[in-house]
């Protein structure tokens, strides 16, 4: 009997080899875009495989205004089903895409269906989604992407099934139809480029990263240190994560403060982790900080508003869910193609920082947090 | 076993069974693109992983215990496999490797609960924390990302027109029914969550039999982790967080039993593919995901209730 439980075990384990095996090949012509980076071993995206950003000024987007104001004159020829995922349900920038989404409907005249993966942050829920959506014979999907690489086979599935992929924010892996959202790696320039300013080209500064390996803070801290480049007397004097949180922001600021006194600004990867690093100047005493951060959530608005932060970047997620949207619905009425595979929106042409001269219009008429409130 | 009559099999049947039809022909009508072999597939297609992991939970199950550190072995191999694949090892050998990995966790799980007579539920616990933070350690919290066309065999490669992975669950279906129904080792399992004085009586080692049990659990995860590796082809390191709940409700849906040691793995099929199901329906009816929870919620309550309901009337 020992034997025969043997055997099973053996039995499995030789099913465990036959996927190694493999008795016939999916068509080996797509195969070669899987394997140009056979060795590549992280997952920041690369950027050789994707196109980079082309701007485009703000009169030439099929919409006008940003955030709130949002507007556009595309109008649906027929009635096309749109589908967008988000990454979760809980997180306000989301929640505020996806209503991006669903404004986009009711103007441009096409059915959104918007949904987001039960567990928070599962591509492979996301995947799965993406196949169901396939099913209900979308025109497009947009997509917020958990992850580049595993977005991909649910992006392979919808293009082949001739569905037009749109990817905001983090984008997939390969270059789809287009990709739209904030350019990282601008708004870190935009921002820094601020800041450089308004210290007169001279200060230390302490950056609070974002979650490591996160693309988004990576490609963010890469456009601020590329923009301090320009300033020789502008130092970077300590750089450590904050995971995005306000805690982790205002721990890793108080603990920076006890060595580094001499600081003039400090820049944290989102507005969660500069509003810790806010609070724990604050507790310092410490008034003569310039703090940045991005996002223009409803706290970092409140804390531009009383001056407790310099500034922050409108990264816009309802505008960015609204404009996928026209571009989609221009190119499903007469084939017009977007200008390049990655549109940035908002940019430094749509004005996005929010600073204590602009902080007044932007909670009256913009921010995006109002649309979910 | 007795001659089969009709309504025998009838009873045979789970019902959950029963309600998966149901559900069929209400997302039929709600519905045109539903009732499709395209969708069919899809539904086949998206309940592999899960349905790998829950052949491995009932095995668990039937020996009054559950393994919840299941979710965190898919995860942890999806991630060390690519772990490795980086590191130069071929990623066949590395797949071999990262199952002999769970089974290690699944025999380390099953000596606990074993030898320190602890609850399953607790010893699992702790090693899904364990497993959970290895994953996140070899990934630094990211994905991790390896380039392989046998991801592509695995998840395109079609028979009969359903794609290699879907038989690799059958694979695992037919080698799990058989060593549950037709060898001392399945016997045992279900002894153990029968009666283990009796098996004690019979000579037979309870602590050996559960190390062993888990151990198999383990190695069954691995291959779902193999499998979801294939799916999103990158290294996730919270990718099945939660699967090994998902695992147990669909066991205990398919009537397996988490007192008595009755029940296998025919009805763990139904259990997941309700969730699937669902899931899937919603999705395709375009339900926000808001309130699919809730839904599916409800339904497997029902679905239990329905089940408990039934079997008292049966005792009675």
């Amino acid at each position: 009997m020992r034997k025969k439980t043997l055997v099973a075990v053996l039995m499995t384990a030789a099913m465990a080899c036959t996927l190694l095996a493999g008795c016939s090949t999916p068509t080996q012509e797509t195969a070669s875009t899987d394997t140009k980076t056979e060795e590549s071993s992280d997952n920041s995206p690369s950027e050789t495989t994707r196109e980079s950003a082309t701007i485009v000024d703000a009169d030439k987007l099929p919409v006008k205004g940003i955030g709130a104001q949002i507007t556009s004159d595309v109008k649906g020829n027929e009635e096309y089903k749109i589908g967008y995922i988000a990454k979760n349900t809980t997180n306000p920038y989301m929640v505020a895409q996806a209503e991006g989404v669903k404004k986009a409907g009711a103007d441009m005249g096409f059915t959104a269906v918007t949904q987001a993966p039960s567990t928070a942050d599962s591509v492979e829920e996301q995947v799965k989604i993406m196949e169901d959506m396939i099913q209900q014979e979308m025109d497009v999907i947009i997509v917020h992407c958990a992850d580049s690489n595993g977005i991909m086979p649910g992006v392979r599935k919808a293009e082949e099934a001739g569905i037009i992929v749109i990817t905001i924010g983090t984008p997939a892996s390969e270059d789809t139809f287009l990709r739209t959202g904030v350019d990282y790696r601008e708004t870190g320039v935009t921002v820094a480029t601020k800041m450089a300013e308004a210290l007169g080209g001279k200060g230390n500064i302490i950056i609070l990263e974002g979650p490591p390996g996160a693309a988004n803070a990576i490609e963010r801290l890469e456009g601020i240190k590329e923009a301090f480049a320009e300033y020789p007397d502008i130092k970077i004097a300590a750089s450590q994560t904050a995971n995005f949180k306000r805690t982790e922001g205002m721990s890793v600021t108080e603990n920076l403060l006890q060595k580094y006194t001499d600081v003039q600004g400090i820049i944290g990867m989102n507005d969660e982790s500069a509003l810790g690093g806010v609070q724990a100047l604050k507790a310092a005493g410490r008034t003569d900080v310039l703090v940045a951060g991005f996002d223009g959530s409803t706290d970092a608005t409140s804390a531009v508003e009383s001056g407790d932060m310099f500034a922050t970047y409108n990264t816009d997620p309802y505008g960015s869910g609204y404009i996928a949207c026209a571009y989609a619905v221009n190119y499903l009425n007469d084939g017009t193609e977007p200008e390049g595979k990655f549109i940035p929106f908002p940019t430094a042409a749509n004005d996005p920082l929010i600073m204590v001269e602009t902080v007044e219009n932007y909670k009256e008429n913009i921010a995006w947090w109002k649309v979910i409130q | 076993m007795q001659k089969n009559s009709f309504k025998q099999t009838m009873k045979r049947v789970p019902p959950v069974a029963y309600m998966l039809v149901i559900i069929i022909v209400i997302f039929s009508f709600m519905d045109s693109h539903y009732l499709s072999f395209s969708n069919f597939r899809n539904v086949l297609i998206q309940s592999t992983p899960l349905m790998i992991l829950a052949f491995g939970q009932t095995c668990i199950v039937l020996t009054q215990g559950t393994d919840l550190s299941l979710g965190a072995q898919v995860s942890f191999v999806t991630v060390f496999i690519v772990f490795l694949a980086q590191r130069g090892i071929i990623l066949e050998a590395a797949m071999l490797i990262a199952v002999c990995c769970t089974m290690l966790i699944g025999a380390v799980n099953g000596l606990i609960v074993a030898k320190g007579n602890i609850p399953p539920f607790i010893a699992t616990y702790g090693m899904q924390n364990i497993v959970n933070s290895i994953s996140l350690l070899l990934t630094a919290g990211s994905s991790v990302y390896f380039s392989s066309f046998t991801y592509r065999i695995v998840t395109e490669t079609t028979i009969l027109f359903i794609p290699l992975m879907v038989w690799v669950a059958v694979a695992v279906f037919v080698i799990v029914w058989v060593v549950l129904r037709k060898t001392k080792f399945g016997t045992n399992i279900y002894g153990l969550g029968g009666n283990r004085e009796a098996l004690a009586l019979a000579g037979i080692s309870p602590v050996k039999c559960l190390i062993k049990t888990y151990a198999f659990a383990g190695m069954i995860a691995g291959i779902a982790g193999i499998i979801t590796l294939c799916r999103v082809e990158s290294g996730q390191p919270i990718v099945a967080n939660g699967w090994e709940f998902q695992a147990v409700a669909a066991t205990l849906l398919g009537g397996t039993s988490l007192r008595e040691g009755k029940g296998g793995v025919t009805g763990t099929i139904f259990g997941v593919l309700l969730i699937q199901i669902i899931k899937n329906g919603l999705n395709v009816v375009g339900v926000q995901s808001i309130y699919q929870n809730a839904i599916i919620g409800s339904i497997v309550l029902a679905a239990i209730i329905i089940d408990a309901v039934v079997r008292i009337r049966a005792k009675e």
